[in-house]
């Protein structure tokens, strides 16, 4: 009698080995971008590689970067930082993509160009970034708190590790209302918003008044929102700017290391201009003068 | 008689289906994974105010944000002024982009400024490098606007796929899809034959498309909001836009009411397509390839200036 035994390691050195363990009925429900395309690990037996769900594996398959916690933070970003997630867009594409740009470019005589282009794109992306960023954050979170509460303020606390919420009060101890305008807006849109719903059996509005208000309300907030996020930035652009443009030649010298040559084009125009003005002030002089019309009358003559 | 002993790992799981189901991982066989998980822990804790190392930077941080919402902010929000300019900007479909391009045009609006004032350049060139620098702010922007608009559709479709994939729906997109499809293929029959029935051209809409029972739902009830909206002869059927879609599959409860912090990040999906197309043509576009020609192109009108001058006096 011969006894055999096969040992196999189930290892990820196992390569392109498929897995076929289960009930017909799991296997068919987990087939799908589990068991194709298989690397050498499964899901469905040594739990996932980056230790998430089957399922989530398998959407994350599907969706790429729509699915991915960073993008998620970028969307909620900027829809409650525009200023900055507007700033980090321009980090990534003057501070990245514009310098290697720039770089790639033909042309080999204007090297020393380049790389300072390249420098004062990236300087400026960082300083803007940064500006942004630590000017208009508090202020975005203050017209969330504001816009969140409808016109009242609510501070957190941690109270034994939990997080505690609560309205700011007045003297009186009652919810102070820091905007009577939000608070307003707030109030209508309570009162509306069931009558706007409203609808037949048909299923049409029956107050089409009432929809039209509440939806007027609705813009009317997101418009003043808008406008009290970008507000800051029309402040600041102006100061930004100057600052960006103080701080480039130290940040150039002193981080990248470029420095700029002093105004090659004011020298290559002046070169250009040289020759000209005096062949200029040569044809000009009235004994030249006297000499071209006696040839151009003699010419004609 | 040979005896084969299969004496492999994963058959234990073939007696046991229980185990088959996925286990959470006690490695990650990848070490920047290890890093990232370390990172994103850090950050979770920093968020909740759990790391002592950040507390005094976010209670102070936190502390700035009350006292601009109490002084500056609750202030702001209830100025006439502002009210006035929200009330009048309300219906404005664009008024993000417009808010990126006003702060475009005080920094473009500076540059120029320092042009005109610059000492070390003559005055021509002075004049002609402002006008220069107008010139590009306006086409460019220009160019924002239509890429921006061109790419909205292509872009909304994008954030319907995204919101299927948060609410796991994967027929979602195509349904939306499917349509905005049909409804594009109806108006574009409909300027072909303006007298045409407009349900018999839903009807050939619908062939090709393999619309699921939602998709042809929602179709038909555009084509007679259409009819109910027209006097006479429908003349087009209006499209239908993603939040109004959400809006009806939540009301019919085909998918339940989405979440405060989704309906956050897909608004935050339409304002990253604005400062995607306008970081890329006035951070990138514009100082890559516009600018460039546009000096050659400025020099090049100084030069002929010149010489039509010189021409001018010699004569």
């Amino acid at each position: 009698m011969k006894i055999n035994s096969t040992q196999r390691d189930m290892t990820l050195k196992e390569g392109k080995f498929r897995l076929r363990s289960g009930s017909q009925h799991y296997r068919e429900k987990n087939n799908a971008g589990v068991y194709e395309n298989n690397r050498g690990y499964s899901t469905d037996y040594c739990g996932s590689f980056t230790g998430k769900s089957e399922a989530a594996a398998t959407v994350m398959k599907k969706g790429g970067i729509l699915t991915s916690t960073w993008f998620n933070k970028l969307l909620t970003c900027s829809k409650k930082h525009n200023v900055s997630t507007s700033a980090l867009v321009a980090l990534v594409l003057a501070g990245v993509l514009r310098p290697a740009m720039i770089m790639t470019l033909p042309g080999e005589k204007d090297k020393e160009d380049k790389i300072y282009a390249s420098g004062h794109s990236m300087a400026s992306a960082i300083l803007g970034f940064i500006a942004s960023v630590i000017l208009t954050s508090p202020l975005d979170n203050a017209v969330e708190n504001l816009f969140n509460n409808n016109g009242y303020l609510k501070t957190s606390n941690e109270d034994d590790g939990k997080l505690v919420t609560e309205k700011l009060k007045d003297n009186t101890e009652k919810p102070k209302v820091f905007s009577k305008k939000l608070t307003k807006i707030g109030r209508i849109e309570k009162s509306l918003e069931q009558r706007a719903n409203l609808r037949d059996e048909a299923g049409k509005i029956i107050n089409r008044k009432s929809r039209e208000l509440f939806k007027a309300m609705n813009r009317h907030r997101d418009a003043l929102n808008t406008l009290l996020k970008m507000i800051p930035d029309f402040i600041i652009s102006v100061p930004r700017a100057i600052l960006t443009i103080a701080l480039i030649p130290p940040i150039l010298k002193y981080v990248f290391g470029v420095e700029k040559k002093k105004a090659p084009e004011q020298q290559k125009e002046n070169n250009n201009m040289q020759p000209q003005n005096t062949k200029m002030d040569f044809i000009d002089k009235p004994v030249f003068q006297e000499v071209i019309n006696g040839l151009g009358k003699g010419g004609v003559n | 008689m040979n005896i084969t002993l299969h004496n492999n790992t994963y058959n234990k799981y073939n007696q046991n289906f229980n185990n088959c189901r996925p286990k959470p991982q006690s490695f990650t066989a990848n070490a920047s994974a290890v890093t990232i998980d370390a990172a994103e822990k850090l950050i979770e804790q920093t968020g909740k105010g759990g790391s002592s190392f950040f507390k005094p930077v976010s209670d102070f941080y936190n502390k700035c944000s009350l006292n601009i919402a109490k002084y500056i902010t609750s202030k702001v929000a209830d100025s006439k002024v502002l009210n006035y300019t929200a009330d009048k900007l309300k219906n404005n479909n664009n008024l993000f982009q417009h808010c990126l391009t006003l702060g475009s045009l005080i920094t473009s609006g500076l540059y120029m400024q320092r042009t005109l004032t610059n000492d070390k350049m003559d005055k021509d060139r002075k004049k002609t490098l402002a006008v220069n620098q107008f010139l590009t702010f306006l086409l460019s922007t220009i160019g924002a606007y239509s890429l921006d608009k061109y790419l909205k559709s292509w872009w909304e479709n994008v954030t319907s796929k995204y919101v299927g994939l948060q609410i796991n729906d994967l027929n979602f997109n195509k349904n939306f899809k499917d349509i905005k499809t049909a409804i594009n293929k109806v108006n574009k029959a409909l300027k072909k034959n303006p007298n045409a029935d407009i349900f018999k051209l839903g009807e050939n809409a619908k062939e090709g498309l393999n619309m699921s029972d939602i998709g042809k739902k929602y179709f038909e009830h555009a084509l007679k909001k259409a009819v109910e909206n027209s006097d006479s002869q429908v003349k087009s059927v209006s499209g239908l836009s993603l939040n109004k879609y959400i809006g009806k599959l939540v009301k019919d409860e085909h998918i339940p009411k989405l979440s405060k912090e989704l309906g956050d990040r897909i608004a935050g999906m339409g304002l990253l397509r604005s400062m995607l197309v306008f970081g890329f043509v006035y951070r990138f576009f514009v100082p890559v390839v516009v600018t460039k020609p546009a000096n050659w192109l400025c020099d090049k009108y100084l030069e002929h200036k010149k010489s039509k001058n010189n021409v001018n006096n010699a004569a």
